[in-house]
């Protein structure tokens, strides 16, 4: 961004949207066969029903429903992220906002998706709204989940309206439409303030909503008597989960897009040392619920919750089990604890062996627990079938394939956030450093330039804890960034 | 409940012209002609099966999948674990030759009074009647399968598929029970089409209810060669099931989770000197 | 309804696309709403007492038929067999008679042997054609080839089958005894005197010993006996009768017994013989008993002067608990134990199974399991023993046999029973294969085959196979299509159980005359006949003589002709002396019996040739001298057969050791044949109710 003005910004993301190489056609189509692979997939389910899966009895629930918790994880990823970034004020948030939120809003959508798959009759989805029982937590989900999703969708539009402006005046094909979705946008002050004032709100809001939304995930497994699904620990280790995987999702997506649009110049290495840092805190969060969930569970030492606590241990799941343990939560641990580790490279296998592991964690909740239910059962074994892996593949692509094109109508890097970041952020943050020294000397022109909401500030103190929390790499990763906003503040000052 | 006292010849017609085939949906229905005569006390079914008497024939599994319209599984869904059997034949081997026990348990849904089943329905589509048959709505069922997930002792089934009859064996169905859709949970439902045919006899008959009556009235109870199987009113201290549920040999399955089962089970004896 | 408004309203929203509605909307439609038949209101229901047919234990059943369709099958609870207890077997009958593969009328083969492919005929026609075969055999002077393997050993369709070979002139009338439960016949027959399964009184009993026997699976009064053990265990308050199995296997009946006591196979007799060793040498036996009512116990001077051997003998010789323990694997201690019980719990029961003698030492096995209650004094007396007593059925006007009918049936048979091929049994169906591939002592050329399916069933299916290949006329009787009906010429489909008329005199279980009646549930669902009408119509096509010994119009008629005994019979269930009164409450009760067992009645307890329970079989020794007249010859039949035992031995309980088929070091395990509760002899495999039974399907 050194030596770059606005609409020097504005026109290399726009060239992103507007060069679509023959890349993007040949990962559509690509990505496409294999939508219409699991359509195919999930046009047979409804026909013959879901005896095209491997499911059965006791094993009522498969791979649909960790498609279902995984997606809902992943969708933390971005209105989340983005928006305890947004309230604790990191200013290195601004390239990535955007392409987290996006997540958020395609995850949620396969999320619920994934549950309507399950179903045995689809076509009566909707006797959850007329004959809806508030008991159940299914209800819940559906409650926190539409809630969220609007909320995410809302949260995804706000901050895209000033972006909607700048394309619509750059005349095209699409103008119209950019036209009509910027809502009469021109920045004035006005305007800016009552959509700053909404973002901040929305910011504030979707935070409680978006761990209510993993937490009524758990719920549903919590909430049954079932062996080792019935546990206290399962609200919070389900919201930590998500946060896990959806960091994980989100630097996936920031690597390619990166790659692909060549947006090292905005997302830069310092992006995925930062993003690395949290996830590394979420890592050492799962170990830490993991230890605790399986020590107490041994422990404990009931037989009906020992049961699929060993066939994960020593038993049929012990491959997967350890797999997930050691590469997919250990192994990224200490990837990331190192600062080489950090890396685009680094942050990508971590990512990569998180998500995996994530999956796998669903799927370990799951299948062990209904194999073995409370009833002695004669020993069964669950192999999904083409159908199910069809589908899961459909649902991966066609999130893939919405993301792809929402890139191609629309920027991916938030450009009238950069703007203001070049602009704004040097003295903001430096008026916001200065507070937290001692006063040696009155300097009255150090106070920050515009006071943020008061709400805001009072949560951005807490979640700034919060994001640095847990380990001394926190500290450093923060003078880091400090020095790092410094350095670029400098450059943009020369300018 | 008084709906039905009140102009019960008009009911009784109707169900002879929809010839059963919606008596699932009417459950509620049935249960409020329930007391008939003597209001006030209500019933609570229950079912007590001694494991002593038991043999393990499964005269139980075929008579309860005849009259409740379960079609036969089939090879593959059999192997699958997808065969139904509202009433199901369980064993339990402990031991190792030569020190060998196995137990055989007949398993029909225990109709808990505190079922977690329904808890977790989200369109209503399960309930506890008023005398406490736990019951499923077929046609609002949505197939999500949360409350066999929910159900500690995994009693009730999912339609994988569309049930189906080869075209002569259709002959056998019955009219009493209506026949289940792709897709939806089913379960035991103490064969409450009987249940209602005993109440209703015995109110063209104008005589209560007796023990006598409802004692060997599900189709498994009616089955079985050792009169394994009592079933009755729970709240009847003189009922046949409640003198039963009295042993000291009785006990309910998984009593710790609180559940509160109606089926109760006589344990196993053996013979001592 | 609610069905199709949701239906709608998801048509409206098209969210999954037509496929979605189209897989969503597949219902398999419920009730099929067919036209009411002839004769029934819509929404009538009737319910028919009738005796099931499954297996041959007779229990009474009660069948729901609703607008004309069999829709349910209860217990009849009056019914003094099964009292309103139904199996699974008895409850698939309905699958049996709306089988899908049930053969639609008579066919006659077209292309190959075995192609499998059929004409459709008329019965006239079928039967015109065998008959017109049967007769040309007959007229060219070899009635004796024709052979009927009847797979239903008992009640009146085997009288008929009788009849029908008596008039023709065939000795051959082949049944599957020899494959079930001939052993134990044949000790009844030999000790006993009665040619018929022992029935006991299980109300009045306080302990029984399983010899194998699996009394909750697949024993022939496996209902009855569920409801005994129900009696037994918790209908006495205070007090349990202890059941003790002794079996190679830990089948249902040994996990449901008391005690399961692990045996070596074949061994059964040792254990017999050393029980009944320790009940003697203490004194624990029914002393007053075997002095006064049995026979050969004590060591006795033939007439010739010769001494004999007696049974005390050859147990306190031959069977002490040590030795036994050897041979069985069962511990002395054990051995010592259970007699001990036995004596002091008396009334107690030895029980063996048609498994347990089906061995090479069989009928010593069955013999020493029934000298067990001999020893324990507890023939003919409550909580022991019983002889069934038969029904006083009319019996049908003797038959005239002609001079062709004469000769066939002096005609060896081709089983061998008779000859010394098959010394001591009833029956040999497991030689017919090699026989007629033999061709000796004459080559079978038409042989039918009455519900029985030996290709499947039998041991050595393949030889069978070759066997019916080589004979130039089968017929079958099959239902529906089986391995055998494959071979056939010309298939006459039977009734099923629910489409026909039968009285049924079930295997022995309650011990007092009972006949239970089979009647139509509902009209026959295809242009089947009941095999009973192809026998008589079969005889009159044969014309003179054989039409004459079969008088009536139909099957029906044959039967009720013999329902005239029973109204004039003492205490019968049924107090109408009207007859037809008598036949409509028949039809509404489904069974006629006369209730009480007489006890101790010695005087024609025991007929045989002393009169008396024979340990010492004088009906073998004798039949063994009538075949081997000379001792060289017994000598060289027993070597060439491998028996081991000889001399008195041969008519006293005994045991030898069983021989098995291969060399022990490269097979060191024995096959034991066994079957579960959803199988009756390979009869009813095709059921999918009781393929899919939770636990016999996966507990093996």
């Amino acid at each position: 961004m050194e030596g770059m003005s606005n609409p020097a910004i504005d026109n290399r993301i726009v060239a992103t949207m507007r060069r679509p190489g023959a890349g993007f056609y040949v990962a559509a189509a690509a990505l496409l066969s294999v939508v219409a692979f699991g359509l195919f997939a999930y046009a047979t389910q409804l026909l013959e029903g879901l005896r095209t899966t491997g499911m059965g009895r006791p094993m009522y629930w498969g791979v649909y429903m960790a498609n279902f918790v995984f997606f809902i994880g992943i969708s933390h990823a971005g209105t989340l992220i983005s928006a305890i970034l947004r309230v604790v004020g990191a200013e290195w948030r601004r390239p990535i906002t955007r392409c987290a939120e996006v997540i958020t809003v395609f995850a949620l959508i396969f999320g619920a998706m994934s549950v309507i798959i399950d179903l045995g009759r689809p076509d009566r989805v909707l006797n959850v709204l007329q004959n809806g029982r508030p008991q159940s937590p299914i209800l819940w989900d559906v409650c926190c989940i539409s809630v969220y999703l609007t909320g995410s969708l809302i949260y995804l539009y706000l901050p895209l309206i000033p972006d909607l402006a700048i394309l619509r005046d750059k005349k095209g094909m699409l103008a119209p439409l950019y036209r009509l979705m910027s809502l009469g946008y021109r920045g004035t002050p006005k305007q800016r303030m009552i959509l700053e004032r909404a973002i901040s709100v929305m910011a504030i809001l979707i935070i409680p909503i978006a761990v209510s939304v993993h937490t009524v995930v758990s719920y549903i497994f919590a909430t049954t008597l079932q062996p080792g699904w019935h546990s206290t620990i399962f609200g919070p280790y389900f919201v930590v989960g998500a946060i896990f995987s959806g960091l994980a999702g989100l630097l996936i997506a920031m690597a390619i897009i990166r790659k692909t649009l060549r947006l090292e110049w905005v997302m830069k290495d310092i992006h995925f040392n930062n993003l690395g840092l949290v996830l590394l805190t979420m890592c050492c969060l799962m170990n830490y619920f993991t230890f605790n969930i399986y020590l107490v569970e041994i422990t404990g030492n009931e037989p009906n919750v020992m049961t699929p606590v060993m066939e994960k241990v020593s038993g049929e799941y012990a491959i997967p089990f350890w797999g997930m343990i050691i590469g997919g939560f250990i192994l990224p641990t200490i990837i990331l604890a190192f600062p080489k580790g950090r890396t685009v490279t680094g942050c990508v296998v971590a990512s990569v062996l998180i998500l995996v592991a994530m999956w796998l964690e669903r799927y370990l909740i799951i299948v062990p627990t209904l194999m073995h239910p409370r009833m002695p059962w004669r020993e069964g074994l669950y192999a999904p079938t083409w159908v199910e892996w069809g589908i899961t593949a459909g649902c991966i692509s066609a999130f893939a394939f919405l993301y792809m094109l929402f890139a191609r109508f629309f920027p991916i890097v938030s450009m009238w956030e950069v703007h203001e970041g070049v602009q704004e952020s040097i003295p903001h943050v430096t008026g916001r450093f200065a507070s937290y020294m001692p006063v040696v000397r009155p300097q009255p022109a150090a106070k920050p330039a515009k006071p943020r909401p008061r709400v805001g500030q009072y949560l951005a103190s807490a979640s700034r804890w919060v994001v640095g929390a847990g380990a001394k790499a926190g500290c450093k990763a923060r003078s880091k960034e400090i020095r790092a906003l410094t350095r670029e503040g400098n450059g943009a000052r020369r300018d | 409940m008084n709906a039905d006292s009140a102009e019960p010849s008009g009911r009784r017609k109707f169900l002879a012209t929809v010839a059963g085939a919606a008596a699932a949906a009417s459950l509620g229905a049935a249960d409020a002609g329930a007391t008939g005569g003597e209001r006030g006390s209500k019933r609570k079914w229950g079912m007590v099966i001694d494991l002593d008497k038991c043999t393990g024939c499964q005269g139980c599994v075929v008579a309860c999948r005849a009259e409740n319209n379960v079609p036969m599984g089939g090879q593959t869904e059999s192997e699958l674990d997808r065969a139904i059997y509202w009433m199901d034949m369980m064993t339990i081997a402990e031991g190792h030759y030569p020190e060998l026990r196995v137990q055989f348990v007949p398993m029909p849904c225990n109709h808990c009074e505190n079922p977690p089943c329904i808890k977790v329905c989200p369109v209503g589509a399960t309930h506890i009647s008023e005398e406490g048959i736990v019951a499923q709505i077929f046609t609002r069922c949505i197939g999500c399968r949360y409350c066999t997930t929910a159900c500690p002792y995994t009693r009730r089934y999912f339609n994988w598929a569309t049930p189906a009859w080869p075209e002569e064996l259709k002959k056998t169905i019955n009219p009493d029970v209506s026949v289940r859709s792709k897709g939806v949970v089913e379960k035991c439902t103490f064969c409450h089409q009987r249940i209602r045919a005993a109440k209703e006899k015995a109110r063209a008959e104008d005589r209560p209810l007796t023990d006598a009556d409802v004692c060997r009235l599900p189709a498994c109870a009616a089955s079985c060669p050792a009169d394994a199987i009592a079933f009755g009113d729970l709240n009847d201290p003189e009922s046949e099931v409640s003198r039963l549920a009295r042993s000291p040999r009785a006990l309910r399955l998984q009593e710790e989770l609180g559940t509160h089962p109606k089926v109760i089970y006589l344990r196993e004896a053996k013979w001592r000197e | 309804m609610v069905e199709i408004t949701r239906r709608q309203t998801l048509t409206a929203l098209g969210a999954a696309g037509a496929c979605a509605i189209a897989g969503c909307s597949k219902y398999p439609g419920a009730v099929p709403v067919a036209a009411v038949p002839e004769g029934w209101n819509r929404g009538e229901e009737r319910w028919i007492a009738t005796t099931c047919g499954q297996c041959q234990a007779g229990c009474g059943l009660r069948v729901r038929v609703y607008e004309g369709r069999a829709i349910k099958i209860e217990g009849n609870r009056e019914h003094p067999v099964n009292r309103g207890g139904i199996g699974p077997k008895g409850q698939a009958g309905l699958q049996v008679l709306y089988h899908p593969d049930r053969l639609r009328g008579p066919l006659k083969r077209e292309g190959p042997r075995g192609a499998g492919r059929w004409k459709p005929v008329s019965w006239e026609e079928a039967i015109g054609d065998i008959a017109r075969q049967l007769a040309e055999l007959r007229s060219r002077g070899e009635p004796q080839a024709l052979a009927v393997v009847n797979g239903e050993p008992r009640g009146f369709m085997t009288q008929l089958w009788d009849r029908f070979l008596q008039v023709y002139g065939s000795p051959n009338h082949w049944t599957h005894h020899s494959a079930v439960d001939a052993g134990k016949i044949l000790a009844m027959t030999y000790m006993h005197g009665v040619p018929e399964l022992p029935a006991y009184d299980w109300q009045a009993t306080r302990y029984v010993l399983g010899f194998g026997a699996s009394l909750f699976e697949s024993w022939c009064q496996t209902i009855h006996l569920m409801r005994a053990s129900s009696f037994m265990r918790r209908g006495m308050p205070g007090r349990r009768v202890k059941f003790v199995q002794v079996s190679p296997r830990f089948a249902v009946t040994a996990a449901k017994a008391d005690e399961w006591v692990s045996i070596e196979p074949a061994t059964y007799g040792a254990l017999a013989l050393g029980l009944a060793h320790v009940l003697v040498k203490r004194k624990l036996y029914d002393e007053a008993f075997v002095r006064e009512h049995t026979f050969g116990f004590e060591g006795w001077k033939d007439a010739s002067g010769r001494d004999r051997r007696g049974f005390r003998d050859l147990v306190l010789e031959d069977y002490p608990p040590e030795k036994v323990a050897h041979l069985t694997g069962v511990p002395a201690e054990t051995i010592e134990r259970l007699a001990e019980e036995m004596a002091t719990h008396r009334p107690a029961i030895a029980v063996a199974d048609g498994g347990a003698a089906a061995a090479t030492n069989g009928l010593g096995t069955a013999m020493a399991i029934h000298a067990l209650n001999a020893l324990l004094g507890n023939l003919e007396r409550p909580g022991g023993m019983l002889v069934q007593r038969p029904a006083p059925l009319a019996s049908w006007k003797p038959v005239e046999l002609d001079a062709i009918a004469r000769a066939g049936r002096a005609a060896p048979r081709v089983d061998g029973v008779g000859t010394t091929a098959c010394a001591l049994g009833r029956g040999f169906v497991q030689h017919a294969p090699e026989a007629i591939l033999k061709g000796a002592p004459y080559p079978v050329k038409a042989l039918i085959l009455y519900r029985s399916n030996p290709v499947f069933s039998k041991p050595d299916g393949r030889a069978w196979a070759e066997a019916l290949r080589r004979v130039p006329l089968v017929v079958s009787c099959s239902p529906l299509p089986d391995e055998s009906t494959l071979w056939a010429d010309y298939v006459l489909p039977d009734h099923t159980v629910l489409e026909r008329w039968e009285l049924v005199e079930p295997v022995p279980s309650v011990g007092y005359p009972l006949v239970g009646l089979r009647q139509p549930a509902v009209v026959p669902l295809h242009d089947t006949l009941a095999t009973g009408d192809v026998v008589i119509r079969l005889a009159k096509a044969l014309g003179r003589p054989a039409g004459d010994a079969f008088p009536w119009p139909d099957y029906r008629a044959a039967l009720i002709e013999r329902l005239q005994g029973l109204l004039k019979a003492e205490n019968g269930s049924i107090a109408e002396s009207d007859a037809d009164a008598f036949v409509k409450e028949l039809q509404r009760a489904g069974a006629w019996w006369a209730s009480g067992y007489p006890f101790e009645k010695w005087e024609r307890a025991f007929p045989t040739p002393s009169g008396k329970f024979e340990f010492y079989s004088q009906a073998i020794a004798s039949r063994l001298e009538a075949l081997f007249p000379d001792k060289g010859a017994l000598e060289r039949h027993l070597k060439a057969c491998g028996v081991a035992t000889r001399g008195d031995d041969l008519c006293l309980p005994h045991w030898e050791p069983g021989r098995f088929a291969g060399e022990p070091d490269q097979y060191p395990f024995v096959l034991i044949a066994y079957r579960a509760i959803n199988y009756a002899e390979g009869g009813v495999r095709h059921v999918p109710a009781l393929r899919e039974l939770p636990v016999a399907g996966r507990w093996s």
